[in-house]
């Protein structure tokens, strides 16, 4: 369990954790459940026997990851993963842009306006876009119940989705 | 923060928005995560890439909180979610900000330095965090059981670091130049941050941007971007190889080790919670560590050691004593 040299896997964990946390936070909608998945990939990761030849090192950290994913959703569900997204913005990324230079806590007056800006720009959205990032995104609606509801392609949703977000990029 | 939308490029602020969407879809797949790690480390413009992901992640999570409220009072998360935008709007304004509120009131407190160039003392307790931020709009992000004293003077802005770590993120001022004497050691910048770390005679620097000039007794050496040195007091200084993030994880409620004796983990859980631990025996003592712990309760933070480690601990009296687990 314990080595004095890091295996290769525990190596490529270490260099690709940030970007792992952030794979698995648009995953889990949650940056706190992402965390949670990500130490638990290296819990595992240790187990993993040194002398075991990995080809892939990322591609076997996905694979890790999703398999925590899958069991994870069997119990847990969307819903509790957008559950636990309200505990992870309580954290200092709440208005956060940048996750090394984290804002402040005095930002807090910042956030709520800028979370009331963000949803009155919403409103500015062209109709199909706004009805796209309506349902999926404040009703908690898949891309794929999204498309049903609308009568589109799941092509047309997640272009709509990624327009909506990107009007918001903008307008901040 | 609020107006600085300024990561890189419209172009680059839309693949971003690009990759959250689709990293947030139905069926993401192996090659999705490739492609998208393939695609971070394509940015050549340092993290460009990241930033702008992160921007555009923050603010699909921000948004999460104008629907979370509706469950959270207790309504069937379906029917709810069927209400109006405008509901969901003030529900998740006002609670969001009575959030954030409860999160400033209890983990941490920040506190605004009176633009007169006094000397002044910031210190935290065990398992205290906290912000400072100075009147050039410079940050300093302290650590449990810290310890400094800023004096901005004329010329010249001062920080005496006692036993401290602190993760200090400097504005440029050319004409003012930020000296930080560390034991022994000096430490000059202009603008950048770095995280610094003095217990016990030593001193680490880790620099996350920009440049730093680390001087001791008959030294002196220029730290970029990317690099970390350590030195104890009277000894010469020595670069390490280290990832800057890792040393600012403890910013984030995580400890990251690379081949670190079990001493170190201790003494830093040591200042994180008020009940000591004590390591008991000299098998115990002389176990390295490498991992990540994330930090929770003391129980709980403990039971994450004590499942990496070949150790146990049990709570005798009032402290904590963690010996090896024979095999």
């Amino acid at each position: 369990m314990h080595k004095a040299q890091p295996a290769p896997l525990i190596e490529s964990y270490l260099a690709a954790r940030p970007d792992l946390v952030r794979f698995f936070t648009a995953r889990l909608h949650s940056r706190e459940a992402a965390e949670d998945l990500v130490q638990e990939m290296y819990e595992r990761a240790l187990r993993v026997p040194s002398d075991e030849i990995i080809a892939n090192p990322m591609a076997y950290l996905y694979r890790l990851g999703s398999n925590l994913l899958l069991d994870r959703a069997r119990y847990n569900g969307r819903r509790a993963a957008r559950e636990t997204a309200w505990s992870g913005l309580s954290g200092v990324r709440l208005g956060g842009v940048d996750i090394v230079d984290a804002p402040a806590a005095d930002d807090a007056l910042d956030a709520r306006q800028r979370l009331h800006r963000l949803l009155a720009a919403a409103e500015q959205l062209p109709p199909q876009t706004r009805r796209a990032f309506q349902l999926h995104k404040l009703e908690g609606r898949s891309h794929a119940e999204t498309a049903v509801v609308m009568g589109v392609s799941r092509s047309a949703v997640e272009k709509h989705i990624s327009a909506a977000l990107k009007f918001l990029l903008a307008k901040l | 923060m609020m107006g600085q939308a300024d990561h890189g490029s419209p172009a680059l602020r839309d693949q971003a928005a690009e990759w959250v969407t689709r990293l947030s879809g139905d069926s993401v797949v192996e090659a999705d995560w490739l492609a998208f790690q393939a695609w971070l480390d394509a940015g050549g413009e340092g993290d460009a890439r990241r930033a702008a992901f992160d921007q555009a992640q923050a603010i699909w999570l921000e948004l999460d909180a104008a629907v979370q409220p509706i469950s959270a009072a207790g309504r069937p998360f379906a029917r709810a979610a069927r209400r109006s935008i405008g509901d969901a709007k003030w529900w998740g304004v006002g609670l969001a900000a009575a959030c954030v509120c409860a999160f400033v009131a209890q983990s941490l407190r920040t506190v605004s330095v009176p633009a007169a160039p006094v000397s002044t003392t910031y210190a935290t307790g065990i398992g205290e965090r906290r912000i400072v931020r100075l009147p050039d709009g410079t940050r300093i992000d302290l650590n449990a059981g810290s310890r400094l004293t800023v004096a901005y003077v004329p010329g010249e802005r001062r920080v005496h670091m006692e036993e401290a770590e602190a993760a200090f993120d400097v504005v440029h001022d050319a004409s003012r130049p930020f000296v930080i004497t560390v034991g022994d050691g000096q430490v000059r910048v202009l603008g950048t941050a770095f995280d610094i770390r003095h217990y016990g005679g030593d001193t680490q620097l880790s620099v996350s941007r920009g440049v730093v000039q680390l001087t001791t007794q008959g030294q002196a050496i220029r730290l970029a971007q990317g690099s970390a040195a350590s030195h104890h007091e009277g000894g010469s200084i020595q670069t390490l190889h280290q990832d800057p993030g890792a040393a600012l994880a403890w910013r984030e409620g995580r400890l990251l080790y690379i081949d670190q004796p079990l001493a170190r983990v201790v003494a830093d859980l040591n200042r994180q919670f008020p009940r000591p631990i004590r390591v008991a025996d000299a098998r115990a003592a002389k176990l390295q560590f490498t991992g990540v712990i994330v930090l929770g309760t003391q129980a709980q933070t403990l039971r994450r050691l004590t499942a990496l480690l070949p150790l146990q601990s049990r709570v005798v009296g009032d402290e904590v004593v963690l010996s090896s687990r024979r095999p």
